[in-house]
C-alpha cells in the first residue's frame, strides 16, 4: 500500500513538471541562447548576412495552403506591376476603385461612428428613436467587445411576403432561474419606402410592442426574460412585407446580456466579462414554401467562394440546393440537403456588391424543415502571407496549419468578405538563432518570393529576433511596402510558456494571438499615439499580453474597434 | 530487516526525487526569468529598458517642440518603459538617416524619448536638433520614438 502511495507521489511530481518541460521543448532545444546579438538590434553591421541561398536553402515548396488553386488563379490574373505600397493603389490597377469596400460590414456598426447628441449623453446605453423620440435601449459601446461575425453580410433581405420573417436559432446556455437578454435589431429600407411594423418573437410569442419603421435606417431593441437557458427561436418580422422585392433588409442583429456595462473609454481596464456577453446566432431557418430562399448582399472579388452548411431540422427527406449570384446559378442539380460544401462563385471586380441567393426545393413539406449554419462564409482572395521558417537539426519553427494558421484564416472568413491565406513556404536552414536587423533585411530581399506583388506579406517564424520581443512588424523596411514583413520569435514564446502554463496559456494559443496581432498591423489594424495604444480588453489579440487573455482562449479574436480599422487588399 | 531498511531508503530517495526535482526545476526557471509569474504588469517596468540594444545613432532631425510630457510611460506587448520626458517635435528638417532604419512616411511630427535622468532643458516653441535612435518596428516600448539616452552614443537634444 505504501509502495503504491509513494509511487503515486512520484508520478504526481513527474506529471506536474511534464507540461512545463514539454512547453519548453515544443520547438526548441531548451537552451536559452541569449547572447549579445539577441540583446542588440545589430544596426549598421554590414558584416552580418545570412548564408548564401544555394548553400543553405531547403525548399519546402509544397505551398501547403488548404486552397492552393486560389493562389494560382490570383497570381495569374494579377498585374505583376502592382504598386509596392499597397495602401496607395496605383490608378492603373483595374479594380482599385473597389477599395471603398475595405471595411466590409462596418457601415452597419450600430453606434461606433455615431456623433448624435444622444450618444454623447451621460448614459451611453440610451438613445432615442429619431421619428418618435422614444428612448431606445441598447446602443452598445463596441470599442471593447469582440467583432461581430459577418452573419448578415452586407444585408440580409426580408422575403417579399405579407408577414415577412427571418427566423434564427440561438442557444442561451444553461443556468439556474431567469436571465434577461436584449435583442438589438437594425433594419434598412430599400425598394419599400412606406412605414411598416417591425415585430419580434421569442419561440412564437411576441416580444414587446410593434415598432414603426420608416424609410432609411431603423434601430430597435427587444427585452426578453428567459428561464433556464436552452435553445430558442427568435423571429424578426416586418408587416406588411409583400409590397416589393428587396423592400427591407436586416443590417445587424445582436443578442446580448443588458447587464453588461462598458468600462469608461480610455481607461486601462480589465473588464474580462465583457468579452463573453453575447449570444451568437447559430442557425437560420428556411421558410416553408416550395422554393425557399435566403438572400444576402455580399461583397465579392477575385476567386470568390462560399462555404455553406445546411442541416436538417424537421424535414426527413433530401432536397435540391441551388446557389445563385445575381440570379445566375452557380452549381448543378446534384447538391442535395443536408450538405456542407465549398462553392466556387467565380471572379468579380474586387470588392463589388452582389446578391447571393441560397435556395432549397422542395421546402413546403414542413415548417422549420432546414436551417443554415450561420458560420457560413462568403469571401474572395485578398491577403496572402508567405511564411518562411527557421529549421535546425533537432527542431523547426514551422507553424502548424491545423492548430495555428487555419484557425486564423477561419476568423478572417467568418468576420469579413476578404480571405487570408497563409502559404507555408521555405525552410531556412541552418537556423539563425538571433536575427539582427540586417539579417531581417537580407531575408526579405532574398527569400520573399512574392516581394512587390499585390496583397502579399512576408512572415518569418524564427528562434529569437530583435531584443526580447515576441513578435513585430517592420514599419518601413527598405525599398518595400509599408508593414509587410513580420517576425515571430517562436522560441521566445516557448521560453516564456512555462511561467504561464498554469494560467492556461498554450503554445498554439499564444502563437495564434501573436500572429493575428502582427498580421493585423500589416493591414492597418492598430492605434498609435505615437506608440501603439493596446486594447484594454485583454481577450482581444490587439491587447498587450495578460492572463487571462487572448492567449488563454481556444479561438482568438479581434475587438470590434481594431477590426473595423482593417484595410484589406 | 536489512532488506526492509534498504527498501525504505530506496523508497525515500524516490520520494525525494519525485518531489524535489520538479520543485527545484520550476524554482530555477522562475529565478532565471526577470519577469516573475506573480508580478503585475506594472512591476515589469524597465526590465526591457535595461537591455543594451541602443548603441547607434540612426536619425538626426531638426524641429520645433510642441509639447513636453514628464514621466511618460510607453507600452510594448510585454513590457513598458517610463521616459523622464517625452517630447513631441514638429519636424522641419531631416539631417541624417541611417540606411535601412528610417523611411520617410510623410511624418511631420515625431516623439522624442528623453531618457537621461535629469530633466531636459528645453522649451515649448523652441527649435532644436535631436540625434538619437529610431526604432521602426512595432510592439516595443520604444517603437516609433526617437530615443535620446546615455546608451545611444552621441545622442543629444540641443537648441539651434
Amino acid at each position: 500500500m505504501k509502495k503504491v502511495l509513494l509511487a503515486s507521489v512520484f508520478l504526481l511530481g513527474l506529471l506536474s513538471i511534464t507540461p512545463m518541460a514539454q512547453a519548453n521543448q515544443v520547438i526548441g532545444s531548451g537552451d536559452n541562447e541569449m547572447d549579445n546579438v539577441t540583446k542588440q538590434y545589430g544596426l549598421a553591421q554590414p558584416t552580418e548576412s545570412i548564408p548564401k541561398l544555394s548553400q543553405e536553402l531547403v525548399l519546402d515548396d509544397s505551398l501547403s495552403s488548404d486552397e492552393p488553386f486560389v493562389i494560382e488563379e490570383y497570381t495569374t490574373t494579377s498585374n505583376q506591376t502592382f504598386p509596392v505600397r499597397h495602401e496607395e493603389p496605383d490608378a492603373s490597377f483595374n479594380d482599385a476603385n473597389s477599395f471603398q469596400f475595405d471595411h466590409s460590414g462596418d457601415a452597419f456598426l450600430p453606434d461606433m461612428n455615431s456623433t448624435s447628441p444622444e450618444r454623447q449623453s451621460a448614459d451611453p446605453g440610451f438613445t432615442t428613436d429619431s421619428h418618435t423620440s422614444e428612448p431606445i435601449l441598447g446602443p452598445i459601446d463596441h470599442h471593447y467587445i469582440k467583432a461581430l461575425p459577418y452573419w448578415t453580410k452586407e444585408g440580409h433581405w426580408f422575403p417579399k411576403t405579407d408577414y415577412s420573417q427571418l427566423r434564427y436559432q440561438v442557444n442561451f446556455g444553461t443556468y439556474l432561474g431567469v436571465a434577461n437578454f436584449r435583442a438589438y435589431v437594425k433594419v434598412q429600407s430599400d425598394q419599400d419606402t412606406i412605414p411598416r411594423y417591425l415585430r419580434f418573437y421569442f419561440d412564437g410569442g411576441k416580444v414587446g410592442n410593434d415598432k414603426v419603421i420608416y424609410a432609411g435606417t431603423n434601430e430597435a431593441t427587444f427585452e426578453m426574460s428567459i428561464w433556464w437557458g436552452g435553445t430558442h427561436t427568435l423571429t424578426v418580422e416586418i408587416f406588411y412585407g409583400g409590397y416589393k422585392d428587396y423592400g427591407w433588409k436586416l443590417a445587424l442583429m445582436e443578442v446580448y446580456s443588458p447587464a453588461w456595462h462598458p468600462p469608461p473609454r480610455g481607461e486601462q481596464s480589465y473588464e474580462d466579462y465583457t468579452w463573453h456577453y453575447r449570444r451568437d446566432l447559430e442557425t437560420e431557418f428556411f421558410r416553408k414554401t416550395p422554393y425557399s430562399r435566403l438572400e444576402f448582399d455580399v461583397i465579392l472579388g477575385p476567386s470568390s467562394y462560399a462555404y455553406i452548411k445546411i442541416d436538417r431540422h424537421n424535414d426527413e427527406y433530401t432536397r435540391y440546393f441551388w446557389i445563385y449570384v445575381d440570379g445566375v446559378k452557380k452549381n448543378g442539380d446534384d447538391d442535395l440537403t443536408p450538405l456542407s460544401k465549398l462553392f466556387y462563385l467565380g471572379s468579380y471586380t474586387r470588392g463589388s456588391l452582389h446578391k447571393l441567393r441560397l435556395e432549397i426545393y422542395y421546402a413546403d413539406y414542413k415548417d422549420y424543415g432546414w436551417k443554415l449554419d450561420l458560420k457560413f462564409k462568403v469571401y474572395y482572395s485578398s491577403l496572402f502571407v508567405e511564411v518562411d521558417y527557421m529549421n535546425a537539426t533537432d527542431h523547426n519553427h514551422k507553424p502548424d496549419q491545423v492548430s495555428i494558421s487555419n484557425l486564423i484564416t477561419d476568423y478572417y472568413r467568418l468576420h469579413g468578405a476578404q480571405n487570408l491565406a497563409f502559404i507555408i513556404d521555405d525552410a531556412i536552414t541552418p537556423e539563425i538563432t538571433s536575427l539582427s536587423w540586417n539579417q531581417h533585411e537580407s531575408l526579405y530581399q532574398n527569400r520573399f518570393d512574392h516581394k512587390g506583388q499585390y496583397g502579399w506579406k512576408y512572415m518569418v517564424v524564427g528562434h529569437y529576433g530583435l531584443s526580447d520581443q515576441i513578435g513585430y512588424v517592420f514599419e518601413d523596411p527598405p525599398d518595400v511596402p509599408n508593414d509587410t514583413m513580420i517576425f515571430i520569435a517562436a522560441q521566445r514564446i516557448a521560453d516564456e510558456l512555462p511561467y504561464y502554463w498554469l494560467q492556461g496559456v498554450r503554445y498554439e494559443k499564444w502563437m495564434r494571438t501573436v500572429i493575428m496581432h502582427e498580421v493585423g498591423h500589416t493591414v492597418g489594424i492598430g492605434i498609435w499615439n505615437p506608440n501603439e495604444v493596446y486594447c484594454p480588453q485583454p481577450y482581444s489579440v490587439m491587447a498587450f499580453f495578460a492572463t487571462p487573455g487572448s492567449a488563454t482562449e481556444d479561438y482568438q479574436e479581434y475587438d470590434w474597434e481594431h477590426w473595423s480599422l482593417r484595410s484589406m487588399p | 530487516m536489512r532488506f526492509a531498511s534498504l527498501k525504505r531508503a530506496y523508497i525515500l530517495s524516490v520520494v525525494f526525487a519525485g518531489i524535489l526535482i520538479p520543485v527545484s526545476s520550476v524554482g530555477v526557471r522562475i529565478l532565471q526569468d526577470p519577469i516573475k509569474p506573480w508580478m503585475h504588469r506594472e512591476e515589469w517596468s524597465d526590465i526591457v529598458a535595461q537591455d543594451p540594444y541602443f548603441g547607434n545613432t540612426t536619425l538626426i532631425v531638426r524641429g520645433v517642440i510642441i509639447d513636453v510630457a514628464l514621466n511618460r510611460t510607453m507600452f510594448g506587448y510585454m513590457s513598458y518603459h517610463t521616459f523622464p520626458a517625452l517630447i513631441t517635435l514638429n519636424l522641419t528638417e531631416v539631417i541624417w538617416v541611417d540606411s535601412g532604419v528610417w523611411r520617410a512616411r510623410n511624418k511631420t511630427v515625431i516623439s522624442v524619448g528623453y531618457d537621461f535622468a535629469e530633466t531636459p532643458n528645453v522649451t515649448v516653441g523652441g527649435s532644436y536638433e535631436v540625434r538619437g535612435f529610431w526604432l521602426s518596428i512595432t510592439d516595443s516600448a520604444y517603437s516609433y520614438t526617437l530615443v535620446v539616452a546615455p546608451s545611444v552614443k552621441g545622442s543629444y537634444i540641443k537648441p539651434l
